[in-house]
């Protein structure tokens, strides 16, 4: 089984605009740039975290793919939440089990979500599944650190609409899990009025 | 072979002894009986002896002078781990040392270790093979993982060939319900604890469920259930094909495939024609919501899996505890 695991695009919220938890005009192009490199693979399947910036970026990839977008709120980000009361939040992977505040998630029951999705698809996987997950950038932390332990140690950057592609083959002597790649990221196209400046050759 | 069994008179521990003498090595059983019943050995040689005495066990392996050993003796409750940690470790890491430290000074050659799935803790992603981190989440886990490093130390520095066998969730009984678990009203293995409310012995004459919110198909948690006889035959073609040099390490002991509670409910009520009230609890704290073997090594290393279904494991277990029942007291 492959997985593919996709970030959302760009939304804006990024840009401080709660009220519009759309992807961005970049962040449809780079949806696009990664649903293209993702139909040359291929995929036989898609599932999305139900958040609006996961969903608009699966559409995208959906419709290239020529599949129905299924949604897991399984894939969805890490619950923030905060006291209230101005009180500074510890990072959730520096204190995995501290209760979090009232409607908040800690990392390990975050990761338990995340085992638990990633166990189903094992139990139910074949040798020709190419799956995408759209997901958040939480997600690929807890994936890598079920994989490899390791706690905290290593946090991975993952870029919108970056692409990390692991193998699951289960049996193999070298590993169960095969990371292909992490972290791809296909150049959008650019827009019309952005298109690159031609600089004219030296001596032409 | 001859072959030193502690805690033989215990539940897998019974089931491998049996199997041991069928297949013609000679076996002498240590158990200080605390759990263990003197009638699971048969006829087999019992020292009730405690693992932490040092001078008693010399002197039974000077007597015997065992090729090999297979360690079961040990205490084996998470639950009960957290409220008792210093007799955890005292029997099962100091009684552990205490057995490589005599292995070692009489020049025990293979060392099988009955060591459980709890060294992996929670969450995991499953099916999970034997490189999955290790993270115990109990101090029973934390015993069996520093049991295993133990070993593992030990058998660098003399030679001596190893497997440390992660069980999963062992159940069942003998088909001819000549043998079996005992389990008490204290018991918290779902199995005993259905057949129990099946029967509508007490303390809780209603079957809990503790936790139908998981994510998983039914809401129940998974779990990994093998039958006692395909892990006593785990032993046997551990112990007789540890012999490689590639053959040393953790194993684990699985079907490898994820039951539900309400499934195995559901079975029992199939089997006993009797359907017990049950009642779902919240989730007990520290209980994984799924887990589930890679039981692939095992395979290519011993050429070991498992042969007997859910069916087979319920069947038996519900056979014995009705023929049996003192089994359930």
């Amino acid at each position: 089984m492959h997985l593919f695991l996709l970030r959302h695009a760009e939304d804006r919220r990024r840009k401080h605009d709660p009220h519009h938890p759309f992807l961005t005009a970049l962040g449809r192009r780079q949806a696009e740039a990664a649903a293209h490199w993702l139909a040359e693979r291929r995929p036989t399947e898609i599932r999305t975290s139900t958040l609006p910036r996961a969903r608009q970026t699966a559409d995208v990839v959906a419709h290239h793919a020529g599949l129905v977008v299924r949604e897991d709120p399984r894939l969805n980000e890490i619950v923030w939440a905060s006291f209230g009361d101005g009180r500074q939040l510890p990072n959730p992977r520096e204190d995995r089990l501290c209760p979090p505040p009232p409607g908040g998630e800690s990392w390990h029951a975050f990761t338990t979500r995340v085992a638990t999705c990633m166990s189903e698809l094992c139990h139910r996987a074949t040798e020709h599944q190419r799956i995408v997950l759209v997901t958040h950038s939480g997600f690929f932390d807890a994936v890598n650190e079920l994989l490899s332990g390791g706690a905290g140690r290593v946090e991975l950057l993952v870029s919108h609409a970056g692409i990390t592609h692991w193998q699951y083959r289960p049996g193999d002597p070298g590993g169960a899990w095969l990371l292909h790649q992490h972290n791809v990221t296909v150049s959008p196209q650019p827009l019309d009025d952005e298109a690159p400046v031609t600089t004219a050759e030296p001596g032409a | 072979m001859k072959v030193l069994v502690t805690g033989g008179a215990g539940y897998v521990g019974s089931f491998t002894v049996r199997r041991l003498l069928n297949a013609g090595h000679e076996v002498v059983v240590v158990d200080n009986l605390t759990t263990g019943r003197r009638e699971a050995v048969g006829a087999c040689r019992l020292h009730v002896v405690d693992i932490r005495d040092l001078s008693a066990m010399g002197a039974v392996f000077e007597g015997f002078r065992p090729d090999a050993v297979i360690h079961f003796a040990a205490l084996k409750s998470s639950e009960e781990s957290l409220r008792d940690i210093s007799t955890y470790f005292d029997v099962n890491v100091t009684g552990t040392q205490n057995l490589l430290a005599v292995c070692a000074r009489t020049g025990v050659r293979r060392f099988v270790f009955s060591s459980s799935c709890a060294v992996y803790g929670t969450p995991q992603i499953c099916p999970v093979d034997e490189s999955a981190p290790a993270r115990p989440e109990s101090p029973y886990g934390e015993t069996k993982y520093l049991c295993e490093r133990m070993i593992a130390s030990y058998a660098q520095a003399t030679g001596m060939r190893y497997a440390n066998l992660r069980y999963f969730n062992a159940a069942g009984a003998a088909d001819d319900a000549s043998l079996g678990e005992h389990a008490g009203p204290g018991a918290t293995q779902l199995l005993p604890v259905a057949v129990r409310a099946t029967l509508g012995l007490p303390p809780s004459l209603t079957l809990r469920i503790f936790g139908d919110d998981y994510p998983t198909p039914d809401g129940t948690a998974l779990r990994d259930y093998i039958h006692v006889e395909d892990l006593a035959r785990a032993h046997l073609q551990a112990l007789e094909r540890l012999d490689g040099e590639d053959r040393c390490g953790p194993v684990n002991l699985g079907r490898g495939h994820p039951v539900s509670v309400r499934e195995l409910i559901d079975v029992l009520s199939d089997v006993s024609g009797k359907n017990p009230e049950v009642v779902v609890a919240p989730r007990r704290p520290g209980d994984p919501g799924l887990s589930w073997a890679d039981p692939g090594l095992a395979l290519r290393r011993f050429g070991w899996s498992a042969e007997r279904d859910l069916h087979h494991i319920v069947r038996t277990a519900w056979d014995w505890h009705t023929r049996v029942p003192a089994s359930l007291e």
